[in-house]
């Protein structure tokens, strides 16, 4: 269901036969067409405008411990959201530039992932560990001190 | 937040009363050979109180810092220098200091430049100094240098704030800082940890140029900041980050 018609820039529909780089140079060639809204898409947009906002906001008046890596982490994150929910086929075209527009090569991405994500679950976990002992140790150096100010 | 340039400010005369609330605490690993004099060098100087956490050495450090009139602790387990720094700012603030400067243990800090840290914290101008060794490279290899100005540089990205040593150990804190300051990181990215607290409780700073020693022990050692441990570094900075 379609709730809104703006115009805006739209690419050029892909065309099977392209070879890489004209399907590269496809991405940059433009016309105008009447290009309509559905309303998750202008959710997304919003709400990825406003974090964006908040999070300029922050950066630019130093507050909230925002930085520039947070900033441009955001900026990406939460942009590429906004860009891909406004040109749905943007991804596609992602796909077939980097190369994971088969199948097989989509299971392997997502197994990539998947080991990624569970790599750096054990990491925190060894982290959480270390932090634990570091405390242990450190508990067990200020006992004297400890001891030596209570009699105090 | 305010940087405050300290070279030209004239430095308190030190009454014994003022120095029994400075402590200096020094993370220490594997350094028997040097503490002793490191130690007595900063007595000389006119302060006693003197906190050298031995961070599981498997020599004799934990005795030659007793010998030569320190207050050692003991690490059971060799936990790294952010978490022995932390243990003996701990333990200053327990036993009542007012200020805690943090030195390294291999003799390359010069006791001298003690009071020229806590100058600005005597009066009550800064809550923490940094010593720099940029602002008097003199005697300092290129590649140290160089090591130096990445370091800044990625501390600026991670953190926001920039400062002219970022990797520097040796710096004061007064009180109110040594309580705000909150560090989780135990190794070489305990220094940049710092710098990210002084962005975040909005802490006052200043940086005093201070003078390194390069000695053959020193540069020798194989427990001090390389290329890889500065990888390893950056590593764990950003994986703190994303977690």
């Amino acid at each position: 269901m379609r709730y809104f018609s703006v115009h805006t820039v739209q690419k050029v529909p892909n065309q099977l036969n392209y070879s890489t780089n004209e399907r590269f140079y496809s991405l940059l060639t433009v016309n105008r067409t009447p290009m309509s809204l559905h309303f998750y898409q202008i959710i997304i947009v919003g709400l990825a405008g406003f974090m964006i906002w908040q999070g300029g906001v922050q950066y630019f008046r130093q507050e909230g411990g925002q930085t520039f890596f947070k900033f441009s982490i955001r900026l990406i994150v939460w942009g590429g959201l906004a860009a891909i929910a406004l040109f749905p086929t943007l991804s596609n075209d992602l796909a077939t530039l980097i190369g994971i527009e088969g199948n097989i090569n989509a299971v392997i991405m997502v197994g990539f992932i998947l080991v990624f994500l569970m790599i750096f679950k054990l990491l925190s976990a060894i982290e959480r560990v270390e932090r634990q002992i570091t405390s242990l140790t450190r508990r067990e150096a200020l006992d004297g001190i400890d001891k030596k100010t209570t009699q105090q | 937040m305010e940087n405050t340039e300290t070279e030209k400010m004239p430095l308190p005369s030190h009454t014994p009363s003022q120095n029994d609330s400075v402590w200096i605490v020094i993370p220490a690993y594997n350094e028997a050979t040097a503490i002793g004099n490191v130690v007595r060098d900063i007595r000389n100087t006119g302060f006693s109180n003197i906190l050298v956490v031995d961070d599981g050495s498997r020599d004799t450090t934990f005795e030659a810092s007793q010998n030569a009139g320190a207050t050692a602790l003991r690490h059971r387990l060799n936990r790294g220098k952010g978490a022995a720094t932390k243990t003996g700012i701990e333990a200053a603030k327990l036993l009542g200091a007012k200020i805690i400067v943090t030195m390294d243990g291999d003799g390359q800090h010069n006791p001298e430049d003690i009071e020229k840290l806590l100058a600005p914290i005597q009066q009550k101008k800064t809550d923490v100094v940094l010593g720099t060794r940029l602002k008097n490279p003199e005697g300092m290899p290129w590649y140290k240098i160089t090591h130096n100005m990445i370091g800044n540089a990625i501390v600026w990205y991670l953190y926001g704030l920039w400062v002219s040593d970022s990797q520097s150990g040796f710096r004061a804190y007064s009180c109110r800082a040594a309580k705000m300051i909150d560090t989780t990181t135990d190794r070489y990215e305990y220094d940049s940890e710092v710098i990210r607290e002084i962005k975040k409780h909005r802490l006052k700073y200043s940086e005093v140029p201070i003078e390194v020693r390069y000695t053959d022990y020193s540069m020798g050692k194989t427990q001090k900041q390389s290329l890889v441990t500065g990888i390893k570094t950056v590593y764990r900075m950003i994986f703190h980050m994303l977690k």
